[in-house]
């Protein structure tokens, strides 16, 4: 009896979801964009774009997705409307979510941002237009990588979540005369396996920055942008490092909670990345650059690829303040300090921030700039053996839409790339843009479908 | 004891003056053992008579010898005649007396709603929720006021879980919650709605949107007072258990003493809760994650990490009705709770060995005096110094499932117990202790200028002092930053009847000024030693604030309610000086929120119609807020590091709008005095009107439902009067009652994967009233059909319960 009647409460409580969510998709406005025909073997472009937060901030609010096939994308009649009602397929996350997505386009990745599920990893497979399916096991991360994780597509198939914490107090001693002391800590890693969707392995690696260092104030404070070389057996992980003023003293809160040590901008040391063993997570190990010493860390989009020479190039740069790209040798695992592409040398400028950077092919890769003493996002097509770069002009460039703190550059995820196109939905806040794609061989830019925004919102990536 | 004496002494005089003629005494009471208030007793033939007191107490003199008639009559009692021989100059007789069937729940609600009436068609948006009927059966508090129109409580889990009272669409710090009209926060998490008894309340008064004066506050979305029992009348004990599902003991004990010739007057009640809220969750929040940490989900589990046990006591001793007083208290209150955290504000990760304890002493004085030194001034005070505690304890370095189980994670290759980061379940290891000495004190003093003319004025002071101790990492207090924050609030209100008492009007004015004293150290480098200066700051803020209220009794049994404000919301410490620890940048030039509220309704009824009453309620709201308190995300420009960007620094900025607009209503059916049935809605728009983006454009969410927040539900519940089943002079009473709530969706732009679903649920209950009228048992079964119910976040809520409470009432001793 009971089953019968729990069953029955769950038969009519799915019909009446069922019933309310048709009536939804009913009520919402006259369908502009059919959906495009699901075709078998379909190279899928998905376009990522974020709404703002209730407070305001732009893109913080959460993530839509929307798929188009190559012919859509180069059309520029066709019109995206990923934020109507029923048109974009909503990621699971509460905050912008961090999608990473498959090299044929068929899997998008996402660890939920923040929320009732942050840290939950969920995979969903790309059908066209906001047509997408969950597929696999939902991970939970979060007791590893905490409610808003750093992870990225290591690898094909293989992604990896860092988390920097544990770190020791920076002072010993009693108040007023605190006695400095190196806030150590250590990364924790896990190797998330994206196919059969399952954390096969973690580990923690202590970070030691040596005595001399150190004792100078040096430390880490944020792991980032893990990437897996050519020959699968390291893992490349990006590092945050500070420096605090040792002749400083602490820093407290309200309650007289010591919470820090007084900073210091003061550097004197490289681009520094950690290195670990692949698939053991074992033999930590720092390299660092003597060619630039802006961290590579990114705010959420990738900065560091496996090259088709078997070299990693890592763009040096944290929130736009570099502008170098980096090499890290195949053969020595460590950083090739002959090698730097500078890129304000390549446009011939002086003042240009990397915002977003992916290689592509052959020593080409496609970059998005910001400049400090003009407003504007930039598009250049960077070769890196050449040590060239070539802008490409777009029509709203100049837009302060796109380089505003918290406008579309800044929070940029991914630049598409497939075959020999590269795809670049570029939106400045809260207007409509489009979808341009670069044939990145002949270097010509087109542009594609049209993109409408929403307010406070932009198109943060492609895959 | 000296009661008795007094009356023997003037029992003794009066057969000494009077020889021949004697004197008839007894009480009349009912089979509840309630004393029968007012009821006529006269003597036939003769005609002498008399009435009962309060105590169901009667008395004829000077009766001459020889046979007579008793009539016992009252609106509230079958008409009784008894014959009775007057042959002893003393003579004694009780009578029992039974209610009249069909005007008891008249004359019952006739004379308990008086106040309720009179509140509800004050012109106050308000609902009372009476709570004499709930106290003999298995329900909570906050259960009551969950069944209540417009109110919906927003509870994280099981009894003890923390809880939010979303009153039309608005909630969280908007609403007030008062204990008698004091802050119920003075009282510390120990003594709140999770576990203060319906036994004890006498009534709650729920007010949406425009508050009276002896409620002010910063409190835009309303206020929930509960009141709790005052009368000490009578001399009686009432003692009631009830144990149920999950493990849930509940008791309560109650006993009031009233000395009639001194007014000495004496209450104490006390109560104990333990449950394990061991309910099993079976919904989509409920996981178990394997070594791989793949997600199983829904996953069905037992709560396993849920104690709850609390434990408090109030005492009272004063003096009712003298001269000096119409009542006059001193209170001690005293709790102490244990609570185990199951989990976070969502179900994702399970707590084990989070817990927090509670403790607070109360001291109250309470002081009422009509015609207080001149005729027509009334004076009330109610003063409240208390010093309560919370420790928090997380200590627990591993992460469990919700089966109970260790996690397990691959590390190194090798399959091991995940631990996690930090040491505690909820990040860092913690174990920290939070004092707090609370004053808080409101006056009134009210004046009738003339007949139907009154204005009072109200003075709230508020002062509070706070001590935080890091248990686990103790600091210097030269370092902490020591704020004292004190609050006075000055309103003033004017009461007009007019137009033959048809017309009630209410004037409000309210100040509000709010003294803030900073000192913050500053550790200073010289020649190489650090020495300890502090800053000291004082800011000072304050503002005006008036609203008004109209009830026009328009026909017989139609009034029109209507009411309106202009009020501030202050910025408090944090959203001025923020909080390093938590990344809240400091934001001195924060404005004080504004909001513009309206209600318009009215109350119709009760209409009679031969054997079926009817009444009906309606009203619609608009509450408009301006410069809200938001936190925002603080542009990376202004940051000197600018990496800290994306750790979310944030600081509270004046910005946007919110609007909620929507309609309540309730009807009330009774047939015959037997059926009771009641149906009421609410259903709102609470909408986000935020300002602008950061380039400048209206806000994309404009207009959005506010995510989150349930804005449509329906109660309705029935009650069904038998009496004379099993036994004679028996009541049985059954119960149904059931809850709808809309489905509404998590996080913004209502993706389908943040829906909670539609939630429905039935309750069934029965009470049987004993023929001794001592003992009343009830029965209740919560959740019938085991639905799936949900709160905040997707936060599982129990499923089927059943819970049996015996009520034993003493009502004569001394």
């Amino acid at each position: 009896m009971r089953n019968h009647l729990t069953k029955a409460m769950y038969a009519a409580a799915i019909v009446a979801v069922t019933l309310s969510s048709c009536s939804k998709n009913n009520d919402g406005p006259d369908d502009p964009n059919p959906e495009p025909p699901v075709e078998e073997g379909t190279r899928w472009i998905t376009l990522t774009a974020a709404f703002p937060d209730v407070a305001g901030t732009p893109g913080n609010g959460g993530t839509l997705a929307y798929a188009l096939s190559h012919e859509q994308a180069i059309d520029p009649n066709h019109v995206v409307r990923i934020f109507d009602s029923g048109q974009g397929f909503s990621l699971k996350s509460q905050r912008t979510a961090r999608v990473q997505g498959s090299a044929d386009g068929n899997f998008l990745y996402n660890i939920q941002y923040t929320g009732a599920d942050g840290g939950v990893f969920n995979k969903y497979s790309v059908h066209g237009g906001g047509e997408f399916e969950e597929v696999g096991d939902e991970l939970n991360t979060a007791v590893i990588l905490g409610t808003s994780p750093r992870w990225t597509k290591a690898a094909e198939g293989i992604g990896v979540g860092v988390s920097f914490g544990e770190a020791d107090d920076p002072y010993t001693g009693e108040a007023p005369n605190f006695v400095y002391r190196n806030p150590k800590g250590s990364v924790r890693m896990a190797i998330i396996n994206l196919n059969t969707t399952g954390i096969t392995n973690t580990g923690s690696a202590d970070i030691e920055l040596g005595e001399e260092l150190e004792a100078q104030g040096y430390h880490v404070w944020r792991a980032d942008v893990p990437v897996l070389n050519e020959a699968q057996d390291k893992i490349f992980i990006g590092l945050g490092i500070r420096r605090h003023d040792v002749n400083g003293t602490v820093t407290y809160n309200n309650n007289g909670l010591v919470n820090g040590w007084q900073m210091t901008n003061e550097r004197d040391l490289g681009t520094t990345t950690l290195v670990v063993d692949y698939p053991t997570l074992r033999n930590p190990k720092l390299i660092t650059s003597t060619v630039a010493n802006t961290d590579n860390l990114s705010y959420r989009t990738m900065t560091q690829y496996v090259g088709t020479d078997g070299h990693i190039y890592q763009a040096a740069t944290s929130m736009g303040s570099g502008h170098q790209i980096l090499r890290i040798s195949s053969s020595t695992d460590d950083y090739d300090d002959t090698y730097d592409f500078d890129l304000n040398a390549a446009l011939g400028i002086q003042d240009a921030g990397i915002r977003a950077f992916r290689y592509i092919q052959d020593g080409i890769g496609v970059v998005l700039y910001t400049r400090s003493t003009v407003a504007g996002g930039y598009v250049a097509l960077v070769d890196l053996n050449a040590k060239t770069a070539t802008k490409l002009t777009t029509e709203q460039e100049t837009d302060e839409g796109f380089s505003g703190s918290q406008f579309t550059f800044p929070q940029y995820q991914n630049i598409g790339a497939h075959g020999d196109y590269v795809y670049v939905p570029l939106t400045p806040t809260g207007k409509d843009g489009n979808l341009y794609v670069i044939n990145w061989k002949t270097k010509e830019i087109t542009k594609g479908a049209q993109l409408v925004n929403g307010t406070g919102s932009h198109f943060l990536g492609a895959y | 004891m000296n009661q008795f004496l007094s009356t023997a002494f003037l029992l003794l005089t009066t057969l000494a003056a009077f020889g021949q003629t004697g004197e008839l005494h007894g009480t009349i009471t009912v089979p509840s053992g309630e004393p029968a208030v007012g009821a006529s007793v006269t003597l036939q033939p003769g005609n002498s008579a008399t009435m009962t007191d309060e105590a169901g107490r009667y008395s004829l003199k000077n009766i001459p010898y020889g046979d007579y008639t008793l009539v016992i009559t009252s609106v509230e009692l079958v008409a009784q005649k008894i014959s009775i021989s007057i042959n002893q100059t003393r003579q004694r007789k009780n009578i029992l007396a039974e209610p009249n069937a069909a005007s008891q729940l008249e004359e019952v609600s006739v004379v308990r709603a008086t106040e309720k009436r009179q509140m509800e068609v004050s012109g106050f948006a308000v609902a009372v929720v009476e709570t004499k009927e709930a106290s003999l059966r298995n329900l909570t508090t906050n259960e009551l006021l969950d069944r209540t129109v417009g109110v919906r409580v927003r509870q994280n889990g099981g009894i003890g879980s923390q809880i939010e009272y979303n009153l039309n669409g608005l909630s969280g710090s908007a609403v007030g919650l008062f204990l008698d009209g004091i802050e119920i926060s003075t009282y510390g998490s120990s003594f709140n709605l999770n576990n203060i008894p319906p036994a004890m309340i006498e009534r709650i008064e729920i007010y949406k949107g425009v508050l009276p004066s002896h409620l002010t506050g910063d409190y835009v979305g309303g206020a929930i007072n509960v009141v709790l029992k005052k009368d000490a009348s009578q001399n009686n004990i009432t003692l009631a258990t009830s144990y149920g599902s999950f493990n849930t003991f509940q008791s309560d004990i109650g006993a009031t003493f009233r000395d009639k010739k001194s007014g000495f007057s004496a209450r104490a009640s006390g109560f104990h809760i333990y449950t394990d809220n061991s309910f099993t969750t079976w919904g989509r929040s409920t996981t178990y994650v394997n070594h791989l940490q793949q997600i199983t989900r829904p996953y069905r589990a037992k709560r396993f990490n849920n104690t709850y046990k609390s434990i408090g006591g109030r005492f009272e001793a004063g003096f009712t009705d003298v001269n000096w007083a119409d009542q006059f208290f001193l209170g001690y209150n005293v709790s102490d709770t244990y609570n185990e955290i199951p989990h976070g504000t969502t179900m994702a990760v399970p707590y084990v060995g989070r817990f927090t304890e509670y403790q607070a002493h109360v001291l109250s004085l309470n002081y009422n005096k009509r015609d207080f030194l001149i005729d027509g001034l009334a004076l009330s005070v109610n003063a409240v110094h208390s010093n309560r505690s919370t420790y928090l304890q997380d200590t627990v370095g591993l992460a469990y499932n919700w089966d109970g189980t260790v996690r397990e994670v691959i590390e190194f290759g090798e399959r091991v117990p995940l631990r996690t980061t930090g040491g505690g379940q909820q990040g860092e290891k913690t174990i920290t202790q939070v004092d707090r000495k609370i004053t808080n004190a409101r006056s009134n003093l009210g004046y009738t200028v003339a007949p139907g003319h009154r204005v009072s004025l109200n003075h709230k002071f508020e002062m509070t002092d706070r001590n935080d101790s890091d248990l686990l990492n103790p600091i210097n207090r030269d370092l902490v930053t020591v704020s004292d924050v004190t609050k006075n609030i000055l309103s003033f209100n004017y009461e007009a009847q007019t137009l033959n008492d048809k017309l009630i009007t209410n004037l409000l004015v309210k100040y509000t000024a709010n003294r803030t004293n900073r000192s913050r150290p500053e550790i200073v480098t010289q020649n190489g030693q650090n020495t300890i200066i502090r800053r000291d700051t004082t800011t000072f803020a304050d503002n005006f604030g008036y609203g008004a209220t109209v009830s026009y009794n328009i026909l017989p049994k139609l009034f029109i309610i209507a009411s309106g404000e202009n009020a501030y919301i202050m910025p408090n410490e944090t959203h001025l000086y923020g909080d390093p620890e938590i990344n809240i940048l400091p934001n001195l030039n924060l404005k004080p929120e504004k909001n513009v509220n309206y209600n318009l309704g009215f109350r119709w009824g009760a209409f009679d119609f031969g054997k079926h009453k009817l009444s009906i309620y309606g009203s619609a709201f608009w509450r408009n807020g301006f410069d809200k308190i938001t936190q925002q995300v603080v542009d990376a420009d202004e940051i000197e590091n600018e990496e800290d960007a994306d750790i979310q620094t944030t600081r509270y900025i004046n910005l946007g709008k919110t609007q909620a607009r929507g309609v309540e209503g309730e009807v009330v059916y009774i047939y015959d005095n037997r059926l009771n049935a009641m149906l009421n809605f609410s259903k709102f728009n609470n909408l986000f009107k935020g300002g602008v983006d950061g380039s400048g454009e209206a806000h994309d969410l404009y207009n959005e439902q506010v995510p989150n927040e349930p804005f449509f539900t329906i109660n309705a519940n029935v009650q069904y009067r038998l009496n004379n089943i099993f036994q004679k002079q028996s009541i049985l009473n059954l119960y149904y009652n059931t809850g709808y709530v809309g489905q509404y969706y998590i996080v913004w732009g209502a993706p389908e994967w943040s829906e909670t679903p539609t939630q429905f649920t039935h309750d069934i209950g029965a009470s049987y009233r004993f023929p001794s009228g001592k003992l009343v048992a009830s029965l209740d079964v919560k959740n019938l059909f085991n639905a799936e119910v949900y709160d905040n976040f997707m936060v599982q809520k129990p499923g089927r319960g059943v819970y049996i409470k015996l009520n034993y009432t003493i009502s004569k001793f001394l």
